[in-house]
């Protein structure tokens, strides 16, 4: 049976990046309804980031497939590893995904380089509007592919939702920068579309994990 | 006169602490007190999206509004006069740990604004000097790098940044008994007496000169570094384009 690990880096429940995953997962049920998907939201759990200690790059751990590390995630860093596709959703942080993402990939890659190929995906979920991301910060998005590339032997697929809608309560939050009236009108026309994108990805990723099966 | 080193590294004695230790002798040298925290020692997350700071109500606030081990080194580092940053590189960037750590600083002292003049305005209106120190395994970095992001950041936030990069440093102390064929024991031994050495000098006049440096913004004389964006850039920034 096919395994599919979801890691969510994002904080917030139910907002942009929780839904995009959502709909990420509503088309790998609807492409696999028997597919397992474990999703890990991982501001649930207390951990850190690689911690140097190269455990798992001594010669006699060779091939462990494990980080030697031993703390909230250590269980789901070997579920991760043995999954048959992985999806990762962050919204961006000053230009990269969340710290709490990026500590997990430490975790996972560095222990984690097998042979097989194992498909993955990244959704980022993007205040800047798509120019900007593209702009500003594709380079750093590239290079996370690249990462995920060579560790996992599967070019990740990149679905985006940019100029998002951040919050709602215009009496608490005044933003002079970005009027809030014209997120939400880009909300209104665009998230829809991307969720739909994230669906038709989330659909595609279940023929990738049968072909890199093959 | 106070300058604060944090080491992103989880190691508390090896080349990134040893190098925001010699930037921190540097500053000493130079007559500042100085500090050096450890971000392995404490428990905490990167930036929970709550928005706290950036509301009407806490406007004026400048430290994370959410409380854990890492909230007095944030206080910190917002009332010193230079910041230092250690990091190794992970994958290409800095530590998962360092990027929680500037998430939680630098967003309570952003603003999603703009003014006439295409600046972006942030909270803190004194300069303090910052710097990051990388250290890092890899020979050199691609010319498409992610690390110019973080000290673009950094500058817009604190007025000026540099940043310092150690390469092809020496990870273990036994090379024999790890897979690491690619890059020969000998070779990086030979990075550790030869190389090492000169980039602890680097580091310790980094660290002089982030004192003067912010001798020069208290006398006035360093103005904040400031991008003006084009009225396009804006446009787009903005999402109306």
């Amino acid at each position: 049976m096919m395994k599919l690990v979801a890691v969510n880096g994002g904080p917030r429940k139910g907002k942009n990046t929780d839904q995009m995953l959502d709909a990420f997962l509503e088309g790998v049920k609807a492409a696999a309804p028997e597919a397992e998907v474990q999703v890990i939201r991982l501001y649930d759990y207390t951990f850190t980031g690689c911690r140097s200690c190269f455990a798992c790059q001594l010669k006699k751990n060779r091939g462990d497939l494990q980080c030697w590390v031993r703390d909230g995630i250590t269980q789901l860093l070997k579920d991760a590893y043995h999954a048959d596709g992985i999806v990762f959703a962050s919204p961006i942080y000053y230009c990269n995904v969340t710290a709490q993402l990026r500590a997990f990939w430490e975790r996972l890659m560095y222990p984690g380089v097998s042979g097989r190929s194992v498909p993955t995906a990244l959704i980022y979920t993007s205040n800047a509007d798509e120019e900007a991301l593209r702009k500003f910060m594709g380079a750093p998005l590239d290079i996370n592919s690249m990462y995920l590339n060579a560790c996992f032997h599967a070019q990740p697929e990149v679905v985006t939702s940019c100029n998002t809608f951040q919050y709602n309560d215009s009496e608490v939050f005044d933003d002079k920068f970005r009027a809030p009236a014209a997120k939400w009108r880009h909300h209104e026309e665009q998230f829809a579309t991307d969720l739909q994108n994230a669906r038709a990805a989330g659909e595609r990723m279940v023929a990738r994990i049968s072909e890199a099966a093959q | 006169m106070k300058v604060i080193a944090v080491n992103g590294s989880p190691r508390r004695n090896w080349n990134t602490a040893k190098l925001c230790r010699a930037a921190l002798e540097g500053a000493a040298a130079a007559g500042a007190e100085t500090e050096l925290i450890h971000l392995e020692a404490m428990k905490f997350k990167g930036c929970m999206s709550c928005y706290r700071c950036h509301s009407v109500r806490e406007y004026d606030t400048q430290v994370c509004y959410w409380q854990d081990e890492l909230t007095e080194t944030l206080k910190k580092c917002v009332a010193a006069d230079a910041i230092i940053i250690g990091s190794p590189l992970y994958y290409g960037f800095a530590t998962g740990d360092v990027r929680a750590f500037m998430e939680r600083l630098m967003f309570p002292i952003d603003t999603y604004e703009i003014n006439e003049e295409g600046v972006r305005p942030v909270k803190l209106d004194r300069v303090i000097p910052t710097a990051m120190i990388y250290t890092m395994n890899a020979g050199g970095l691609p010319e498409k790098n992610q690390l110019s992001m973080n000290e673009n950041e950094l500058r817009r936030m604190f007025g000026y940044s540099e940043s310092h990069y150690a390469f092809d440093t020496c990870q273990f102390a036994d090379y024999s008994k790890y897979r690491a064929n690619l890059f020969g024991a000998e070779h990086k031994a030979r990075r550790l007496e030869e190389q090492f050495p000169i980039e602890q000098e680097r580091c310790r006049e980094l660290g002089a000169r982030l004192v003067q440096k912010a001798r020069d913004a208290q006398a006035g004389l360093l103005k904040r570094e400031e991008t003006r964006l084009s009225p396009e850039i804006v446009e787009m920034l903005r999402g109306q384009k």
